[in-house]
């Protein structure tokens, strides 16, 4: 256990230290993250003036909230892209983190906790920056406010673990890129990304509810903006924490069979 | 009897490797049926290396080195055959083995890129699990031995390829491995960073005791670092013993050296008594048959006005070229 603190600690800190090194990178990248956010505002805002002020009970300023806080989550949910695993299988990357006596996966949450830190300041501004173009409707009350931390972490976790798995399918396809696409098009609708699961048709969240993606990023932020009626909450912790238990169960068949293929054909 | 450290026992290792015709409609038939094809990259080896043994593993490109050091760091699955590493299945790679052994493969990154190889260095103290106090012990050891200095404390991506490599290295033993797998450590660099790291290869094993098995295409790392190698090619081993013997059970022939006196001599009337190799500094190196040495010296002294005559064994080069340029039925097994 010391030794994985001790990982987490030292991966968190060479990611900060890594990143101090791009800082005009970094602030591109993060502006980049504004755009998306802004398009949904936008666009929600013309709609519900158009639909006389709400669009499945929906104000202008809930959409902002939404969104901001969408934002937020979105950060704090974000993951090692799958992309990245798929190019270390590649480029034969693995092979010296195969040789080390710890699972890589530690190393990778240790190093995107270090960029969220590094990233959350400017989150935070651009949140700020937000509110005052979108004058978001908040009504937060301490309970949901307590209980979104651990709904974020638990978000968090299914959400890194599925990509993780996600990306540990280059073991067996050569190009993933069509399967990554086909996934983040899911995760668009059934995060609550593109519009908020209530304005969704049914059958929709009915999905998005027996998928892991809901609980990833929709049900924290429905959480702490009291979208979520206060009796489905349990439902919410009991769905996240079943899905990060199935994710971990895959993850270990997934990545046994994986280093098993990676050690029979490439290395 | 000490038990060896490595232990290899008609090790094959069988890859599938896709097959497919040029064309639009290989390409199309190839979506609905995949074609394989077996390829033995290593072939029924047997070998084994004791404890603090250094061992020069040798063979052209493809012979079936780096298959053989994966499947014993663990990386690569046999396909039948018994591997033991210190005791240990490598590729069931458990902890305990993996604490105390490394692979260090020529021009594999390890190190993060931006930032000094000191702190990729504390990530490994971590991942090891090494005690500070040892950790600082080994790290000034290894700064001192790879002449590391300030090279630390730059970012990797401004260091040299040799520094870079010095510190690869470095990275790689911070743990104190037992066991040493050198995939080509010295490529790409020039003649100084290669003689340190080769310095510091024979230091390393001199201070810690530990076994290295190494792979390398420069024989100047072989001939000062193993007395015993191994050589493979077309993944059968074809010879395990001394470098000494395989120099005198390979190279066919020997070169003298020639050093005319006052009269010069002609290159083409020297020619008669074998191949010239080169004419340089006022001598003349020729190469001739091993068993018709003795006797073209002997002529060489009596028909031609010269001074001086040598005899000697060719560079191991010509050995270990002569064994790739043989074809593989006629070379014998050892």
């Amino acid at each position: 256990m010391r030794t994985l603190w001790a990982v987490y600690r030292e991966s968190f800190r060479l990611t900060v230290l890594e990143m101090s090194q791009y800082r005009v990178n970094l602030a591109i990248w993060i502006l980049s993250l504004i755009a998306e956010p802004i398009i949904y505002m936008t666009v929600w805002t013309i709609v519900t003036q158009e639909q006389g002020g709400t669009v499945g009970g929906l104000t202008a300023g809930q959409f902002s909230a939404y969104y901001i806080t969408w934002m937020l989550v979105r950060h704090f949910t974000v993951t090692l892209a799958p992309d990245a695993i798929e190019w270390r299988v590649r480029n034969g990357i693995f092979s010296g983190l195969l040789l080390r006596p710890l699972h890589p996966i530690h190393q990778d949450v240790g190093s995107n906790l270090g960029y969220k830190l590094v990233a959350l300041p400017i989150i935070l501004a651009i949140m700020f920056g937000l509110a005052l173009v979108f004058p978001p409707t908040f009504q937060l009350q301490p309970l949901t406010a307590l209980l979104f931390v651990p709904a974020v972490i638990l978000g968090y976790l299914i959400r890194f673990i599925t990509h993780w798995v996600l990306g540990l399918s280059a073991f067996w396809i050569t190009r993933t890129q069509a399967l990554f696409g086909l996934y983040f098009v899911a995760e668009i609708f059934l995060t609550g990304r593109f519009a908020p699961m209530s304005i969704l048709p049914d059958w929709i969240e009915a999905i998005a509810t027996v998928s892991p993606f809901r609980w990833m990023i929709a049900f924290p932020v429905e959480l702490i903006l009291g979208i979520m009626p206060a009796d489905q909450i349990p439902f919410g912790f009991l769905m996240q924490a079943l899905w990060l238990f199935v994710m971990i169960g895959v993850l270990r068949v997934v990545w046994a069979a994986g280093v098993r293929q990676y050690t029979a054909v490439s290395g | 009897m000490t038990s060896p450290v490595i232990e290899i026992e008609h090790l094959v290792k069988t890859y599938h490797v896709p097959e497919r015709e040029p064309g639009l409609r290989a390409a199309l038939v190839s979506l609905i049926k995949r074609k394989t094809r077996e390829v033995k990259a290593v072939h029924d080896i047997s070998f084994q290396v004791q404890p603090g043994e250094i061992v020069g593993f040798l063979g052209p490109n493809g012979a079936g080195k780096t298959t053989t050091l994966k499947t014993l760091s663990g990386l690569l699955y046999p396909t039948s055959g018994k591997v033991e590493v210190l005791n240990y299945q490598p590729s069931k790679r458990e902890r305990a083995f993996l604490r105390q052994i490394t692979l260090v493969m020529g021009q594999r990154n390890q190190l993060v890129w931006d930032i000094p190889a000191a702190d990729s260095f504390e990530l490994n103290r971590a991942i090891y699990g090494i005690p500070e106090t040892e950790f600082r012990q080994t790290l000034q050891e290894l700064v001192e031995l790879l002449d590391l200095g300030p090279l630390i404390t730059k970012p990797v991506r401004n260091l040299s390829l040799g520094e870079r490599m010095k510190c690869e290295i470095a990275g790689a033993l911070l743990h104190r491995p037992k066991v040493l797998f050198l995939d080509e450590p010295t490529i790409g660099l020039d003649v100084t960073a290669q003689r340190r790291i080769r310095e510091f290869i024979r230091e390393y094993n001199a201070r810690y005791g530990a076994s290295v098995l190494l792979t390398s295409h420069y024989m100047a790392d072989v001939e000062a670092l193993c007395k015993r190698v191994i050589v493979i090619h077309h993944g059968r081993i074809i010879f395990d013993g001394q470098l000494s013997a395989l120099v005198d059970r390979f190279n066919v022939n020997k070169t003298i050296i020639v050093r005319p006196g006052d009269e010069p001599i002609e290159t083409a009337r020297i020619a008669q008594y074998g191949e010239v190799i080169s004419e340089e500094n006022g001598q003349i190196t020729l190469k001739v048959p091993r068993d018709q040495a003795t006797r073209v010296t002997t002529r060489l002294l009596t028909e031609l006005p010269i001074t001086d005559v040598s005899i000697a064994d060719p560079p191991i080069e010509d050995a270990i070229e002569q064994i790739f340029a043989t074809p593989d039925e006629a070379v014998p097994a050892n």
